[in-house]
């Protein structure tokens, strides 16, 4: 659950450093649900990160989550057509349970909105209201993408689970 | 599913690398962006510059640029102003200067002739106190004639000639601002056509004597056609502004001063004149 930024973030690097450490994890962590690859996630949170750290200096940031994850979402959504892998796995882990092998590549049959709403929502921990700024979305959607996404989502890993079993 | 949701996505970062110096290379990163976006509004403001300069020269060399001299003409010298004193020569050789030229009396001739597509200049000998004389050239720059202009002061009334009958006064005609005045055209001799009012405005006697000239000896009406019509000139020498044109002190002598140019019809002046 991401909680608002509540430091001073009028542009001098004090306050820059302590949002960019505490942002940067999350961001990474909701570009790997989006796009499946550590490296690629690092590259595009590191990317929006910096943006904002430079908006911000001269003054051009109002809310820096809402930027800095419009921005990572719509980079992910840019990245994700040329995507070929459903998962990669970060250099020298272990083996990745098979479990969230089969939700990632459930999360990504959604399509791009829908999975972004899902991630948002469900892992960052943004109302709605957040969501839609993020997203540019109206609240109906984001909600009408999260209902459909969910019970997409459920189904997807039903199958895959049978699947498994079988 | 919501809260399984959550649950599951837990579990699927498992694996997740650490971080390492990932925060300063934001920085680092940020500081890269910077300099970028400030290289590309140095580049935007020199190329902005570049344009603005680059639009600004054409429009002065377009605005600024001197009237190109008809073609064909001999005398394609430079343009010159017009010398303040006469310098007679017997020969034909004019000065290009462009309609526009800042003499007050050219300035009410040339746009008459420059709306006719065809190019006026004062011609050697070009003025004096009291007269200016101009050539005219067509657009590809055939001559078409001369334009001569006088002014006078004839303090008494003026008996305006009759060529055929030497001793009577010919009837006036009226123009706007007490102007008097009468017309004598003549375009019996194709060779020598030309075109000529006397105007005189009475409250002061000053009179104007203007006469537009074709080209003589071409054998043809057509190609010794005057530059100005007589309608033309009427209303040119009939115009207010062409008395003041001269200089308050200027006045032609007459044409036994020499360089006062000769009319087919003479203004006459009396000795106090």
């Amino acid at each position: 659950m991401i909680v608002a930024y509540k430091g001073s973030m009028s542009g001098d690097d004090e306050g820059l450093g302590e949002f960019v450490t505490s942002r940067l994890p999350h961001l990474r962590r909701s570009a790997f649900l989006m796009c499946g690859d550590w490296q690629l996630a690092t590259e595009l949170a590191r990317s929006c990160l910096a943006r904002v750290v430079a908006d911000t200096r001269r003054g051009a940031v109002a809310d820096p989550d809402v930027g800095a994850y419009a921005d990572l979402m719509e980079a992910c959504r840019r990245r994700n057509r040329r995507r070929e892998h459903v998962f990669v796995a970060a250099a020298g882990t272990a083996g990745v349970a098979a479990e969230s092998i089969l939700l990632l590549d459930a999360l990504h049959k959604l399509a791009p909105r829908c999975r972004a709403v899902l991630v948002l929502r469900h892992w960052d921990g943004f109302d709605v209201d957040a969501v839609g700024a993020m997203l540019d979305l109206d609240d109906e959607r984001v909600t009408a993408y999260e209902r459909d996404g969910l019970a997409a989502l459920d189904k997807l890993l039903a199958a895959s689970e049978a699947a498994m079993a079988g | 599913m919501s809260a399984r949701l959550t649950h599951l996505l837990e579990h699927v970062l498992a694996g997740e690398p650490a971080l390492g110096d990932e925060v300063e290379a934001v920085f680092r990163e940020a500081e890269r962006l910077r300099r970028r976006r400030t290289r590309r509004l140095i580049a935007a403001g020199g190329g902005v510059t570049a344009v603005v300069a680059v639009v600004g020269y054409l429009l002065a060399t377009t605005l600024l640029a001197p009237a190109p001299p008809p073609a064909g003409k001999p005398a394609a010298k430079p343009a010159a102003p017009a010398r303040p004193a006469a310098t007679p020569s017997s020969g034909v050789s004019v000065q290009v200067v462009p309609s526009s030229v800042a003499d007050p009396v050219l300035a009410l001739i040339a746009p008459v002739v420059d709306g006719k597509k065809m190019h006026i200049y004062p011609r050697s000998p070009e003025r004096g106190s009291g007269w200016r004389q101009y050539r005219v050239v067509d657009k590809d720059g055939k001559p078409r004639g001369n334009v001569a202009i006088a002014v006078y002061t004839v303090a008494e009334d003026l008996c305006f000639p009759v060529l055929a009958a030497p001793s009577k006064c010919a009837r006036t005609s009226w123009a706007p601002a007490g102007v008097e005045f009468a017309r004598y055209d003549d375009s019996d001799d194709p060779d020598r056509q030309v075109r000529q009012t006397i105007a005189r405005r009475i409250s002061d006697g000053r009179t104007i004597a203007l006469m537009s000239t074709g080209e003589r000896d071409t054998g043809s009406a057509a190609r010794g056609k005057p530059a100005l019509s007589g309608k033309q000139v009427e209303t040119i020498s009939t115009d207010r502004r062409i008395f003041d044109a001269f200089g308050p002190a200027e006045r032609c002598t007459g044409p036994a001063s020499g360089a006062c140019p000769v009319f087919p019809v003479p203004v006459p002046l009396t000795n106090g004149d």
